[in-house]
């Protein structure tokens, strides 16, 4: 592991069991992430991308591999050293914003805060992180009476709140309308730019192309990586990415379906179907812009 | 439950008036005449001779410290006053003997069941010649003679066999029942008695009406308990219905969006809830019927057992399947009215948001937070996210703690009886002594002297007992009432008024509570007395409460007792030992130096029949509070599961950004551990206040408005982290395990 590496993980492997049979989720699977970098990890439906956050952040254990990140042996630490790691140094941002329905916007960014030791000046800096994500006025209502982005723009502050190192993010704009989808991405590039680690975990063209790579992943491994270079505008970053994609996945990819799937994944995306409800109608065409398939949010102001 | 003593009552066919007469003073060939030519009388007994025996009988090598009252049994089959046979010999329960056979003893159930005596067993009972032992062949019911605080052990012998027991110069007592035609024709009969005879009854006087009085306060503090426990059980199956449903109706709320977005009505999504929970409630109605019932009956039975009345009726069925009705159809609309809440969810909302999450605001401040442990922040935004289970849970605490408070409280009041005799209209001496009247005389002035100088002895009171009339007023008949005669101060032993003082002149008088509402008489009035056949005035100083005689008496200094009769003289004697004496050593000394003279007793002893009671309260209170805990254990247990599934996503949440198993298992007891602390709060000081209040009014009937209720601080006080530690456990648990869950599933879900 190079110096600058805050995270790598090797050869992990995870397996599901249903009860009637296992499912293979991820097989060997190497990642190496730098500090400072912007990861991107895209892939179909199923190929493993959430259980691979999960497995990173230690809500969940591999089967077999390791996993160091800031040092410490994610997949052999005990209960007490994971509940510290999310505390301080990772920090997880979700396709919903799952806040605290009953604590107010403000109330969840600090609750975060006060679950580490540095519990002094919580409030004031749980202020000043929500002025930075642009909800500063909404901090006394409840995440029932604020839009989905500015729920996830909480959720970001949220997840600021005690500075970690890494930032860890699943489809963060999976469930937003295209200006919200804009202002969150408009955040991470904030926060990348502030020297933090972020691994994100899309669907979409344009947030993955605020990353610095694209990690591409297929049956629970990681098969080609794509590296963007500094003087890409935004516009040609999609092209490329797209047709770097395109190679890999071909249009199967883009209808979240791999090409000559075998029965057994059939399966899986059955499997799929059961635990993540309404997974396969969220995806996404790209043409510059993301247009989410389901049905158009609007909430009160 | 008044039943059994009415059956009772009217199957033994039993005496409406049970007269005790002493041979010496009345005839009793003509006071058995006079009654028998009475018209409204049925039929009277022969007189039987009666005997008490010392306290000192021995069953199975022990004392039963207590004294019984030998009655014989007579040969001729009258028409009242049959006994209940339990269990006897073959040739008695078939009807061939109706009496006990000679050197044998018939026993009252409650005699039997309270010193575990058995039939077959010997009983060694003292006499002047010694011990004697008679076997026990018969355990009876008796109504006259069952309850022991309105008479002393009753047993039956054989008819002449007092003489075998006692020298014919001490069995000058005999018993005489008298069964009128009506009942209420007892009290004016027994007035028409004592107007024929003229002079003083030396002997006493029990009527029906007496009795009734005596079952109906047992039985009603029996009702008493039974309703709390009750209302209890009423409090809890609503309190568990409406948090099963409601949490059920969250759970489900996108759900019964979507039905509803789909064309369901409120009526129809309402119906699903109802129908799978009336469901479940109708099938626990039939066995919860059978329940109540082997439960009342087996009450029922335990109390009927307490009075001695076993054996009588059980509960008639209607008495139950009615009330059952009442609360299988509480509980319906209980759950109707909860399941109702499926039927309001609006579909956009459901839909979008999932179930309602109600904030409460204001209650933290903006900077609580940083302060506050965040589990214990959690713990009460819980409580006040859900106010009304929270509150119910309270309730149902509350209801535990006051009956804990209760029965703290209650028996360390009776184990102290003897610190608050004054308060029983009884004088709180270390040892009782009461002068012989029989062979060996002593005379109390020489006694009084000696007493005076006897090293022990800190402190006497002499009093004795005077019986006088109440003249009539308004036509009523005349009234026997039976008082106390002090010789020095009375304060002195503990007794107390409840207003006014104690007299001290010869016409001065104090008068028991309901003696004076009788009147009604306030301190100052004037109160005539008719005794020794003069009619005297006396000036009312103060009114007293009083455990004895239902209330009823007077208290006067000797002075006055002599303006009735010059020659009164004290027969009793209240000691004090001088502080660190032993009682019971002092009374052994006392009665080795007097000797048959006089019959000491310690302050324990004088009480034992209140001591009796409280055992038997004891493990019924014992009883009731294990079952309150074991409910509340469940219902917080089934509360803490609710509120894990309920915040299961939260947990979820809390855990991915870093908090730990141990700090939202915290939150959770810290939940629990805040309800109980609150309903502690609210219910300790209220049932202290409750309490003496509830103890006055059930006691107000036998004359005693302030209950001598004594607060047991530590006890009281060890209740609070008793029942802390308990919450703590019951919610320590459950919480462990929901816990455990990973929180990715918490999360994804
Ligand atoms: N608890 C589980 N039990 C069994 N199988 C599971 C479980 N969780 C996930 N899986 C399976 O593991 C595979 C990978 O799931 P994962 O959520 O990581 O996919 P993903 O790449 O994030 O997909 P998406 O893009 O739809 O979010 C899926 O096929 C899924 O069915
Ligand atoms: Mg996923």
């Amino acid at each position: 592991m190079s110096h600058d590496t805050v995270m790598h993980a090797r050869g992990l492997c995870k397996t599901y069991d249903t009860g009637s049979e296992s499912v293979s989720v991820l097989s060997n699977l190497n990642l190496e992430v730098a500090a400072g970098s912007f990861s991107v990890i895209m892939g179909s439906s199923g190929s493993g991308k959430s259980t691979l956050l999960y497995l990173l952040g230690g809500l969940d254990r591999p089967d077999e591999g390791e996993i160091v990140v800031d040092n410490l042996r994610v997949d052999r630490a005990s209960e007490k050293e994971l509940a510290g790691m999310r505390r301080d140094s990772v920090s997880f941002v979700f396709q919903e914003a799952n806040l605290v329905p009953n604590l107010t916007l403000l109330e969840n960014v600090q609750i975060a805060g006060l679950l580490s030791d540095r519990r002094e000046e919580v409030n004031q800096r749980a202020r000043d992180l929500m002025k930075v994500v642009g909800i500063e006025d909404l901090a006394d209502r409840l995440p029932s009476q604020v839009s989905g982005g500015e729920q996830q723009r909480c959720a970001v502050a949220r997840a600021l709140i005690n500075e970690p190192a890494l930032i860890l993010a699943d489809e963060p704009t999976g469930n937003l309308n295209s200006a919200s989808t804009r202002d969150v991405l408009d955040l991470f590039r904030q926060i990348h730019g502030q020297g933090r680690t972020v691994i994100m975990v899309t669907h979409e063209l344009n947030a993955a192309c605020c990353g610095d790579r694209v990690c591409f992943m297929r049956d629970g491994a990681i098969i080609g990586e794509y590296k963007f270079s500094d003087d890409q505008d935004p516009d040609r970053r999609e092209r490329l990415l797209f047709d770097w994609l395109s190679e890999r996945g071909g249009d199967a990819w883009r209808l979240g379906h791999s090409p000559g799937q075998s029965e057994t994944q059939e399966k899986r995306c059955g499997a799929k179907r059961f635990v993540h409800a309404g997974g396969h109608n969220r995806y996404h065409h790209f043409s510059g812009v993301a247009i989410c398939f389901g049905k158009p949010r609007q909430y009160p102001s | 439950m008044e039943s059994p003593v009415n059956i009772l009552l009217d199957d033994l066919r039993a005496s409406h008036i049970r007269l005790e007469l002493d041979t010496q003073i009345h005839d009793k060939n003509a006071v058995y005449a006079w009654f028998r030519d009475r018209p409204e009388v049925v039929s009277v007994t022969d007189p039987m001779a009666v005997w008490q025996s010392g306290s000192d009988v021995i069953h199975n090598g022990e004392s039963i410290k207590k004294s019984l009252l030998l009655i014989e049994r007579s040969f001729l089959d009258r028409d009242h006053d049959h006994v209940r046979i339990l269990d006897a010999d073959p040739e008695v329960l078939s009807g061939d003997r109706p009496v006990p056979l000679p050197g044998e003893i018939w026993i009252t159930n409650q005699l039997a069941l309270s010193r575990e005596i058995e039939r077959g067993d010997t009983l060694q009972i003292p006499t002047s010649a010694g011990k004697r032992e008679l076997q026990v062949s018969g355990i009876v019911v008796d109504p006259f003679n069952n309850l022991e605080n309105v008479t002393p052990a009753s047993c039956w012998v054989a008819p002449g066999f007092l003489t075998f027991m006692a020298p014919p110069a001490d069995l000058t007592e005999v018993y005489l029942g008298i069964r009128v035609a009506e009942e209420h024709q007892a009290e004016p009969l027994a007035e028409a008695f004592r107007t024929w005879l003229g002079s003083e009854l030396a002997g006493s006087m029990l009527t029906v009406k007496i009795l009734r009085l005596a079952y109906g306060l047992f039985t009603r503090i029996v009702a008493v308990a039974l309703l709390v426990v009750a209302i209890l059980a009423l409090i809890i199956a609503f309190f568990i219905i409406s948090a099963t449903v409601t949490s059920a109706v969250f759970s489900d709320y996108k759900v019964i969006g979507i039905l509803k977005a789909q064309g369901f009505t409120p009526s129809q999504v309402n119906g699903i809830y109802l129908r799978q929970y009336l469901l479940t409630a109708l099938l626990f109605i039939p066995p919860g019927i059978l329940c109540g019932h082997l439960i009342a009956g087996a009450l029922h039975r335990g109390a009927m057992e307490e009075i001695g009345l076993l054996g009588s009726e059980g509960i008639n069925p209607w008495f139950l399947v009615l009330p059952a009705l009442l609360v299988g159809g509480a509980i319906l609309l209980c759950a109707w009215w909860t399941c109702r809440r499926a039927g309001r969810v609006r579909p956009m909302e459901a839909i979008r948001f999932g179930a309602p999450s109600l904030h409460v605001k204001g209650i933290f401040k903006p900077g609580t937070l940083q302060w506050m442990p965040l589990s214990v922040f959690l713990g009460f935004r819980n409580i006040l996210l859900n106010v009304k289970r929270s509150v119910f849970a309270m309730i149902g605490f509350g209801f535990t703690v006051f009956v804990l408070v209760f029965s703290v409280n209650i028996t360390h009041s009776f184990s102290n009886i003897h610190q608050h005799a004054g308060d029983w209209g009884m004088v709180a001496a270390d040892l009782s002594v009461r002068l012989s009247s029989k062979r060996f005389r002593v005379r109390p002035e020489q006694f009084q002297e000696a007493m005076q100088v006897d090293p022990a002895v800190s402190k006497t009171l002499a009093h004795g007992s005077f019986s006088a009339v109440l003249p009539p007023k308004r036509g009523e008949s005349p009234q026997e009432l039976f008082g106390n005669v002090f010789v020095g101060d009375m304060s002195s032993f503990g007794m107390t008024n409840l207003e006014g003082s104690h007299p001290v002149s010869g016409d001065e008088i104090a008068l028991a509570l309901n003696t004076a509402r009788d009147g009604p008489y306030r301190p100052g009035d004037t109160f005539q007395l008719y005794a020794e056949g003069q009619l005297l005035e006396f000036r009312v100083t103060g009114i007293y409460q009083t455990g004895q005689n239902f209330g009823q008496g007077f208290r006067f200094g000797e002075a006055a007792a002599k303006r009735f009769n010059p020659n009164w003289k004290p027969r009793y004697y209240g000691l004090n030992l001088k502080p660190g004496l032993d009682p019971q050593e002092g009374k052994d000394r006392l009665q080795k130096i007097w000797g048959e003279a006089v019959r000491v007793t310690t302050s324990r002893e004088e009480l034992r029949e209140l001591v009796d009671i409280l055992s038997g309260m004891k493990f019924a209170l014992s009883m009731l509070c294990l079952v309150l805990l074991a409910v509340s254990g469940v219902s917080i247990f089934n509360d803490t599961i609710l509120s894990i599934k309920e915040h299961r996503k939260v947990f979820g949440i809390l855990k991915a950004l870093g908090a730990t198993s141990g700090m939202l298992r915290m939150s959770i007891v810290w939940k629990t551990l805040s309800t109980i602390l609150f309903s502690m709060l609210a219910a300790l000081p209220t049932s202290l206040w409750l309490i003496p209040l509830g103890l006055g009014k059930l006691a107000e009937g036998i004359g005693m408005v302030h209950f001598p209720f004594s607060i047991n601080v530590t006890g009281t006080l060890l209740i609070i982290p008793g029942l802390l530690l308990f919450g703590l456990a019951c919610a320590w648990l459950p919480a462990g395990r929901a816990l455990a869950v990973d929180p990715r599933e918490l999360i994804v879900e």
